[in-house]
Formats: structure tokens, sequence, C-alpha cells
């Protein structure tokens, strides 16, 4: 088993390099990562600096991306942004990886009525519009970072769950839990060992996608104003100022929406490739 | 097909119990009053004046007396009295705005049908072509851009530089004096940015979609038969592979439903429409209690209806799925 | 040929339809033509009317609109006095505690019936009814008897004498006949179709979309020059924006950035008239007094000298406004322009501080006492552009004085709710929304320190109290000023609050309405004049 999982993954590997796009994503992911790890040196000017002088400045040499409604500088307070964008979105999604993971394995492990219940939960939470959802909840609880991230997650772990019953399901199917069981396994041992790595890829191009939608709806909610809150930078909340300002200030629209875009293609190239390099059935081509 | 129909209803009624109790929690969980907003920080206004108007909203009870006439409500559809300063009926307000919604989510799908059947297949059948490597890139610019930001662009674009489009509202001020094809034609034109906007997000994850179920049809053992059999490629394509991949599309299609109605709350602000989205967003605001309720109660329902009609047509389409 | 024939034909169509909505204005902006009856003016606003009946609404939208069809017994002129409205002239005793309002005659409702005293009384007894939802019934509550002795006079007795009593009665009159049947008033049919006295008749509600009101022929003071008040919904700013350009609306409240960068070029200025007149509201910093960090006077009068007013007002306002030096309105008559003012000095603010005990003696840039650094969190209410740029600036002004100041916003009703009413704070950037009449008893009276009442940051100081008193309980506009220009030199010197700017309104209209005349009272005063030339007007199809 281990030494099959290492060329499978060396293979895997090998389909993803591949495809071009999916590099193309992985550069983006890897290069944001980067940048939000140490924004200092990316950033040429303190994000926090007000200039009433400067109020939006078109780009010029100093501030290469124009600066914004309090003269601060676009570019520093991008940087500064990708930050709180990474970070939203990987604990949201890490969250809802965590909360979907658990409701998932429940559900396919003890099966039957546990099953049903959870199943018609996940059902029920995805009855709602999410956005509505997310919406109502943030605002009365207000628009911390916090409860933005948590939220998110709260309303997004239904893929993830539906995604490891299934195969927890199937697992159970081919008689492997009977099997090891029979081994002497116990339960936990059986899901980390068998369950967990066969839905580690749907589960990861899960993740990749989550996280690109994760940013999305931060980037909505900071837009109507229930977000991350001003003077903090996000791209969303840049985008509110853009729009206010958009016929004489367009650096201040353009920039932060194409580095949403540019991020959120990014995970969803990536996760694509994942997707594509990791699904057997296009072995026999 | 009636037995399913039955059987589908029939377990929807859960779903619906546990709507009721999500959206009662939400809201129950927050903090403050409706009596803060109508009575803010105005100087005129008394303590007593304040409490009035909190025994006036019956919001002195208990939580499980709440929830129980809430429920006993859900049921006649009845949501109570906004608390806003209109104090109109919850069903009546969103009743009005409901039709704006529909129509131009309605009007989305069809879009996104109608381009990204086509596009899916085509990148199906010339797979890794340049036509499907760039359809891919542009489709999935669609799903990253944000709602808001093409919805600024466009506007900016078509709204003022070139003037073809309005910008905002569903008819024009002079709508009443045009002529009936007039009116259609004043609809049609305040739509279509709002539908285009609309549309754009779902168009990506749709015609992907359609193309690994195309991509996997394709690969059916019976289409090699057909294949095998002489007929033209484009026969091939059409008659079998089409049907069949057009199946899980229309369940999706009508699972969409709930990521249309979320992105309306975004659009409508923008473009100033009437609809579903704007009134709960400003219900949000304003704490709203009764129509945020209602609203999310709606929302669910529509999404269940979305879901039934899909797998309903589904199930129409494919007799294997009746007798399970 | 088929196929581009038809392209044709779409082109044309779309072009004409384009065509037909926007006319080009004919000629510049010269001729203002003699006054005419006719056209439309159509004004965006951001929120929708609730309701029609002001006494149970309390949005601006509502207000506005309550206005077209309603009138009161008094109302402001456009040099903020009072002068009758409904009521042609009225007498204050000479104790102060009797007001006789002589009513118009020959005014009639818009349904035909005559207005007359039983109406005003109806008034009053619904505003200081229970079952009426009211947020403004505390100043008829003063009234200890009300009489209506015949159909055009109306008299009402107060306990003791109460100067903002007159104002209070320019609160809309309500008919007697249409409501009396309807114990909620809120709920009667007349919230949403009005029936008033007043200058134009309501048409149209469309609920989220638009009001529409039509001039009414026979109102008393003559009927207006224009035949049709449309509101239309925008919730967004740049959007109605667009909609101004486009000839969508012809009027609305510009934003001092849209005022300075979007509307000075020659084709804008062909097209629009931009006028500029301060509001009436300010916005503050202000302190919970019984806050260790701000009790001492020293500490709030550094903060005043720390914080660069002008630079709030060029960057948030551009330039669009003036700074405040107390609760009211420069231009005002009860405005005291004398009192002690604080300039941006730094170097006076770290002096201040030092006395107050204030050094920095670890070196790491903030003020510390005890062990204690100097640190606070401010809070505001999130959703208000000016308010956040307002503490983003204050933020870094503080910081340059060795001081950190956190900065955290809040959804509205729980800042309300959780933090202010509850005193959980420390230091709040708000705003007030000041009444015409000066008496703020209720935010700066020690009796209204209260949970839930509006001195919610524990002003206490006797002699204003004292004169808070004397203010209200005098009509002798001379006695009051004295009082009004005494309290102000006090909160200038014990700076409860460190007053920040009064901004400019920037209503902005469209070239042909004319009549419009600038004044202390704004430009809304004298709306029933304002007109269009028969050669310019816009909307004709529609009967006069």
């Amino acid at each position: 088993m281990a030494a099959g999982s290492t060329s499978m993954f060396r293979d895997f590997l090998r389909r993803l390099l591949k495809n071009r796009l999916a590099v193309a994503g992985a550069i983006v992911v890897s290069f944001l990562f980067v940048v939000a790890a140490y924004p200092p040196a990316f950033a040429p000017h303190d994000p926090s600096r007000i200039d009433v002088r400067k109020i939006l400045e078109p780009p010029s040499a100093e501030h290469p991306l124009g600066t914004d409604e309090l003269g601060r500088d676009v570019l520093s307070r991008m940087v500064h942004g990708a930050r709180i964008s990474m970070e939203v979105g990987f604990v949201a999604t890490g969250i809802a990886t965590v909360i979907g993971l658990f409701v998932g394995l429940i559900a396919g492990f003890y099966g039957r009525w546990v099953d049903a219940v959870l199943m018609r939960f996940v059902d029920i939470m995805l009855c709602f519009p999410s956005f509505f959802l997310i919406l109502a909840v943030v605002a009365f609880l207000g628009p911390s970072i916090i409860n933005i991230m948590a939220i998110i997650g709260l309303t997004s772990w239904m893929g993830a769950a539906r995604l490891v019953r299934a195969e927890m399901l199937s697992l159970k199917e081919r008689d492997f839990v009977a099997a090891a069981r029979a081994q002497g396994a116990g339960d936990l041992r059986i899901i980390f060992r068998h369950v967990l790595p066969n839905a580690l890829a749907p589960i990861l191009v899960w993740a990749t996608l989550g996280v690109a939608g994760a940013i999305l709806v931060e980037s909505s909610l900071s837009f109507l104003g229930i977000g991350v809150q001003p003077p903090t930078p996000s791209w969303g909340n840049m985008l509110t100022a853009g729009k206010d300002n958009i016929e004489f200030a367009w650096w201040l629209s353009v920039y932060p929406g194409l580095a949403i875009l540019v991020t959120v293609l990014g995970y969803y190239l990536l996760g694509e490739g994942i997707q594509d390099a990791a699904d057997p059935r296009l072995k026999g081509r | 097909m009636l037995r399913y129909i039955a059987r589908r209803l029939l377990l929807t009624v859960p779903l619906i119990i546990g709507i009721s109790l999500i959206s009662f929690l939400v809201i129950y969980a927050a903090p403050g009053g409706p009596v803060e907003m109508a009575t803010d920080l105005n100087p005129k206004v008394t303590a007593e004046a304040r409490e009035r108007l909190m025994a006036y909203y019956g919001l002195d009870q208990p939580v499980h007396v709440q929830y129980v006439r809430w429920l006993g409500r859900m049921a006649t559809l009845d949501f109570g009295q906004s608390f806003s300063r209109d104090g109109r009926q919850v069903s009546e307000k969103i009743a009005e705005r409901i039709p704006v919604t529909l129509s131009i989510n309605v009007l989305s799908m069809f879009l996104i049908f109608l381009v990204a059947v086509p596009l899916g297949i085509y990148s199906a059948v010339r797979k890794d072509s340049w036509f499907d490597r760039i359809s891919t890139v542009v489709v999935f610019t669609g799903f990253a851009v944000p709602t808001f930001w093409l919805a600024l662009l466009l506007m900016m674009l078509f709204g003022v530089q070139l003037g073809w489009l309005p910008i905002s509202g569903l008819v024009s001020l002079e709508y009443e004096s045009f002529t009936l094809v007039g009116k259609i034609w004043d609809r049609v034109r305040h739509l279509i940015l709002p539908v285009f906007v609309s549309a754009f997000g779902g168009l990506a994850g749709l015609s992907r979609y359609m193309r690994s179920n195309m991509l996997e049809v394709i690969r059916q053992d019976y289409i090699a038969a057909a294949r095998a059999k002489g007929l033209p490629e484009r026969k091939v394509v059409f008659r079998h592979a089409l049907r069949n991949a057009l199946l899980p599309f229309i369940t999706i299609l009508g699972l969409s439903v709930p990521g249309l109605l979320g992105g309306s709350v975004i659009f409508e602000s923008i473009f100033a429409i009437p609809g579903l989205g704007q009134l709960f967003y400003q219900g949000v605001l304003s704490r709203d209690y009764p129509l945020i309720m209602g609203s999310l109660v709606i929302g669910a329902f529509l999404t269940l209806t979305g879901n039934l009609l899909a797998d309903v047509g589904y199930a129409y389409a494919d007799p294997r799925i009746r007798t399970e | 040929m088929k196929i581009a024939r038809i392209v044709v034909a779409a082109l044309a169509v779309v072009l004409l339809a384009g065509c037909a909505k926007k006319e080009k204005e004919a000629g510049g902006a010269a001729g203002t033509g003699a006054p005419a009856i006719g056209d439309a003016i159509v004004q965006g606003s951001i929120g929708d009317v609730s309701g029609f009946l002001t006494a149970v609404t309390s949005d601006s939208a509502s207000h506005t609109a309550g206005g077209y069809v309603f009138n009161g017994l008094v109302r402001y002129d456009k040099d903020l006095k009072l002068e009758g409205e409904l009521a042609e002239s009225w007498e204050v005793s000479p104790d102060g505690k009797k007001i006789t309002f002589h009513l118009r005659k020959g005014v009639r409702w818009q349904d035909g019936t005559p207005f007359t005293s039983e109406d005003v009384l109806f008034t009053y007894r619904k505003m200081i009814d229970p079952n009426t939802p009211t947020a403004y019934a505390e100043d008829f509550k003063q009234v200890t008897r009300a009489e209506a002795p015949d159909p055009h006079t109306f008299v009402v007795e107060y306990e003791k004498p109460f100067a903002p009593a007159l104002a209070s009665w320019g609160m809309h009159v309500l008919p007697k006949h249409l409501l009396e049947e309807y114990p909620d008033i809120s709920k009667s049919p007349l919230n949403k179709k009005p029936v008033g006295t007043g200058p134009f008749r309501f048409l149209e509600w469309k609920t989220g979309a638009k009001t529409v009101f039509e001039a009414n022929p026979d109102y008393f003071e003559g009927r207006p020059y224009l035949s049709r008040v449309v509101t239309r919904v925008i919730p967004d700013p740049a959007t109605m924006f667009l909609e101004l350009k486009s000839g969508g609306i012809d009027m609305m409240g510009l934003t001092p950035i849209q005022y300075t960068r979007q509307t000075e070029t020659e084709e804008f200025r062909k097209s629009f008239n931009k006028y500029r007149y301060l509001s009436f509201g300010y916005t503050y910093l202000g302190f919970r007094l019984s806050h260790p960090l701000f009790s001492d006077r020293r500490v709030r009068q550094a903060f005043a000298y720390a914080i660069h007013k002008t630079e709030i007002i060029d960057g948030v306002l551009f330039g669009l406004g003036q700074e405040a030096t107390g609760p009211y309105k420069p231009g005002t008559w009860a405005h005291n322009p004398d009192v002690k003012k604080y300039p941006y000095d730094p170097e006076k603010a770290k002096a201040l501080l030092a006395d107050a005990g204030w050094k920095d003696t670890d070196g790491d840039g903030i003020l510390d006492k005890g062990g204690r650094d100097f640190a606070f969190t401010v809070l505001t209410n999130a959703g208000n552009e000016s308010r956040a740029k307002t503490a983003a600036i204050i933020q870094q002004n503080l910081a340059a004085a060795g001081i950190k100041m956190e900065i955290r916003t809040l959804e509205w009703a729980a800042f309300i709710n959780e933090f202010v009413d509850k005193r959980k704070f420390d230091a709040v950037i708000l705003g007030w929304s000041i009444s015409q009449d000066p008496d703020q008893y209720d935010i700066w009276s020690s009796k209204k320190t209260g949970p839930k009442e509006l001195n919610f940051v524990g002003f206490a100081n006797d002699e204003v109290d004292r004169l808070l008193e004397e203010g209200r309980r005098t009509f002798d506009m001379e006695k009051r000023k004295k009082a009004y220009y005494r309290i102000q030199e006090i909160m200038a010197e014990e700076q409860p609050y460190v007053f920040l700017y009064y901004p400019d309104s920037l209503p902005v209209v469209h070239q042909r309405i004319q009549g419009i005349e600038p004044a202390p009272a704004g430009i809304s005063y004298n709306f029933i004049k304002w007109y269009v030339p028969a050669a310019r007007q816009r909307y004709t199809t529609f009967q006069q």
C-alpha cells in the first residue's frame, strides 16, 4: 500500500505539472503566500499613513498604484490586504473542512439513522441561499474578522461532508471496513489509515475552490459594508471606496478587483488541475 | 410518476421544519432589538416611548413562546408585520418583490442554459483544443470575478460612456406613456445588465459541468457502438451524448437557485432593482426580525422548489429514477 | 441581405431608445424666463419612505415626503425664524404659560373638508396617546390643557413656560375626520395614502421605487408652480450620480468628493446648479467622562489641541464644512462665536498631557503614567464613510502626540444597545442632528444621564444645568441668548466632546429649475416657489 501511494503521488504530480493552467494557478497561489507572509517586504509605504494632500492621486513613480481616498498608498494596502484575504480564506475553509470531515465521517461510518439525520441536516443547510444566511448572521453578530471566518466556515462545510461520506460509503461497500475490523483495527485507525487518504484528493480540490469562494464572500461582505472594517485594508473594502470614486479614480477599483480576480482564478485553476490530475478516469487517454 | 412526486413532497416536510428552526435561531441570537433602530439617538425620544414600542412589538415574551407562535404562523405563511415603520405584512412585502427577483433569476438560468450548454459541448468535443483552453480561462474568469465589480464596470461602460442602457431601476420614469411595445422594450433594456451580471458567475460552473458530463458520456460504450455503426459524429453527439449529459445538468440548474438568490442581494443594490435581495439586505440592516425570518424562509422555499422541479424533471426524463 | 436589414433595424431601435431618454439641453445656462406652471422635478433619495404621517416615522425620506402633503401650525422661514403656517398668528401670555394660536381661515383638506381647530386638538390628543407609536410625544406631554374654543382658535397651556413649545407645533396637523376611527394612526390607510392641507397631493407610492405627488391647486399659499414631484429611490450614491448625469433625476445631495471632483466640468455646470450651505448636524468625539483617562479636563483639552480639525475637514469633507466649536451651528442666533478655540498645536497638547502626569518614560513613543500606557478604543458605527475616515485621521493625529487609539466599528443597533446605552465605551465618534430650537436639555442636563438617555457621556455641570432651565423657561430671546452663550463658553472650557465639524449640505439641481435662493435655512424652504420657464419644461406628458 505504501509503495503504491508514492508512485501514485508521483504520477499525480507529473500530470499536474503537465497542465500549464494549473501550474500558472500554483504560481499565483504561492506568490500570494509569500506576499501575505511578509508584507513589509513588498509594501513600499506604511499602509495606514494618511496624507490629506494626496487624496486620490493617479499611479505615479512614488505610488505605483495610486493613492486612496485618504491619501494612503494603494499598493501597500493591497499587499497588506492580501494577508487578510488569505487569512479569511484559509481559516474559514479550515473550519468548513473540519466540520465537513466530522459530519461526513460520522454519517458514513455509523450509517442508518445517524446518517439519515445528519444528511437531512445537510439538506436543510443547503436549502438556504448561503449568502442570505451569512449576511444575516454577520450583520447581527458584528463584522469582526473572527465572526466572518466563523460564519463562512459554518455555512460552507456541506460539500466536504458529502464528499467524505461518499468516500466512507464506498469503502464500506468494498468491505474495506469489515476486513480492517476483522484484522482488529479500531474505528479511528480505519478512518485515518483508509478513509482519509482516499478522500484526500477530492477534499483538496474542494478546499482549494473553497478558499477562493471564501475570498469572494469576504470581499462581497466588505463591499456591502459588513465585512472587514476600514481602516484595516481588505481588497473588498478597498473596492467600496473604489466604487464611490469610480469615475475619476479608476485605479482604486481596478487593482483590488483585479487582485481578487487573479487570486480566485489561481485557486480555481489549481483546483481544477488537481482534480484532473487525480482523476483516474483520465488515465485511459 | 405521481407517486414519485408525492414521495418527494413528503420528504420536504422535515426540511421545512428544519428551515424554520434554523432561521428562528439565527435571528434570536442577535443582540439588540428593532426598537433601537426606530428611535436611534434621536433627542426627542424618551425611555417611556421606547418601552411602549417594545411591548408593542411583542419582544418581551420568552423564547419558546415566540418560536411556537412563529411556527404556527409560518404554516399559514403569515410572517407577521414588518418592524419597519410602514408596518406592513411581511408576506405582502415579500410577495411584491418576488416576481422581480424570480424573473431575473429565471432569465439568468435561461441565459446560462443557452450559453453553457453549447459551450460545454463544444469544449468536450474539442477537448484540449485552443477553444477549450481559452474558454476554460474565460469561463473561470467569470466565476472568479466579483459580481459587484463586474456590475460597476458594465454600468460605467454601457450606462455612462456609451449611454446605451439604463443604469438603475426596472422601468424608466416615462414608462406609463410608452406604447405596449415601448413598455416591453423598456423593461428589456433595464434587465439586460442585471441578468447578464447575475448569469455570468453561474456560467462557469455549469459549462464546466456540462463539459465533464459530456466527456464522460462520450466515453460510454453505447457511444462507441453508435460510432461503430457508422453514424456521423454530429448525430452521435446530439442524439445520444447530449440527451444523457443534459439530465444532470437540469438538476444542477435547479440547484443553482440559492446561489442566484444570494447574488441578487448585491446586484439589486447596485442596479436599484426593487427585488427580494434588496429587501432582505435592508431588512438585515434595520434588524427587521419578521422580514428577515420571512425572507430566509421564502428563500429556502424557493430553493426547495427549484430542487423539486429539477428532480421531477430529471425523473421525468429518466425513468430509472422513478422506480428507486 | 435580410440579416443586414434586421441588424440595422435593431441598431436603430437601440439608438432611438437611447435618444428618447436623453434630451439634450438646448442653449446654455442663461435665460431665467418667467415663472410658469408645469413640469416635474425628479429627486433622488437613498432611502424609501416608510410612511407619510411624520408623527410615526423618524427617517428623513419620510419626513420630506410628509412635508409635501401636510402642514404644521408654524414653520421656520429662510432665516430660521418661526413663522406661521396653518396659524396666522399667535400670542404668548405674559407668564409664558399659555399660547393662543389664531388659525388661518378658508384652509381645506385635500378632500374638500374645511380645516379647523378640532383637527389641531385631535393631533395633540393623538401625540400623547399611548397607542400612537411616536418618538415625539415628549414635548406634547408638557401640555396641561388644550382647547379649541372656536374653529379658528387653538389654546394650549403649560405648567411652566416652555420655550421649545412653539417649535413643537411645527408637527404636521392630522385630519380628524379621516383618522378618528383609527386607534393607531400608523395602521391607518392615511399612512400610505396621505391627505393633508399641504401644497402637494399624493398620487402614487411604489414601494422601493418611487413616490409621486401632484400640485394642489387649492393650496392656501397658492398653487405651487411645479406640477409634479417625483422621488426615486436609488440606494447607492454612485448610481444616483450616474442617474443625475444621464437625466434620470434632477436633484440630489452630493457627497463632498462628487462636489469637488466630479462636477467641475464645463459640461456639468451648463446643466446643473450646485448649492452649498452648512447643514444642521455636527460630528464629535465624545468621552466617557467617568473614564479614568478622560476625567481630567486637561487631557480632554489636550485632545482638542492634538486633533487636526482642518486636516479632517480637508480630508473627509474636501474643505466643505466648518470647524465646530460647540453644539450650536455657526450663523444661528444662539451660536456664540467668541468661545475658547483649540487650533492645532501638538506641542501644547503634549504640555497639557505632561501636566496631567503623562510622559513617555519608557521610550516606546506612547505616553504612560504609573506604568500604564495611554491607550483606548474609540467606537463608531459601521457603514458611515465620513466617520470612518475621521477616525483614521484622529488615530494618526493622536499617535503623533503619543496616544494610542484603536478604532472599532460596530453595527448601529449593537453599538447603541450594547455599548452606548450601557455606557461600555471609552470614547465614541458620533454626530447629532440639531433641531432649530436651541434647547438641548436632553443632551446636556445632568438629569438625563440615566441608561438609554441622551447624556450618555455623563456631563454634569451645575451652572449648565441652571442655564439650561433658564433657557427653556423663558420666551425672551435675549435672555435665552445669554444663557446659551454662557453654556457654550463652559462647554469650550470643559470639552466633554471634542467638537469636530459641521459638514456642508451639497444639493445639486438641474439647471432648468429656477427660483432657488440659498439662505440660512437651506434651499428647500421655498420649494413651492420653484418653477421651470415654459420654454424649458421637460416633463409635459401629464395634465396640468
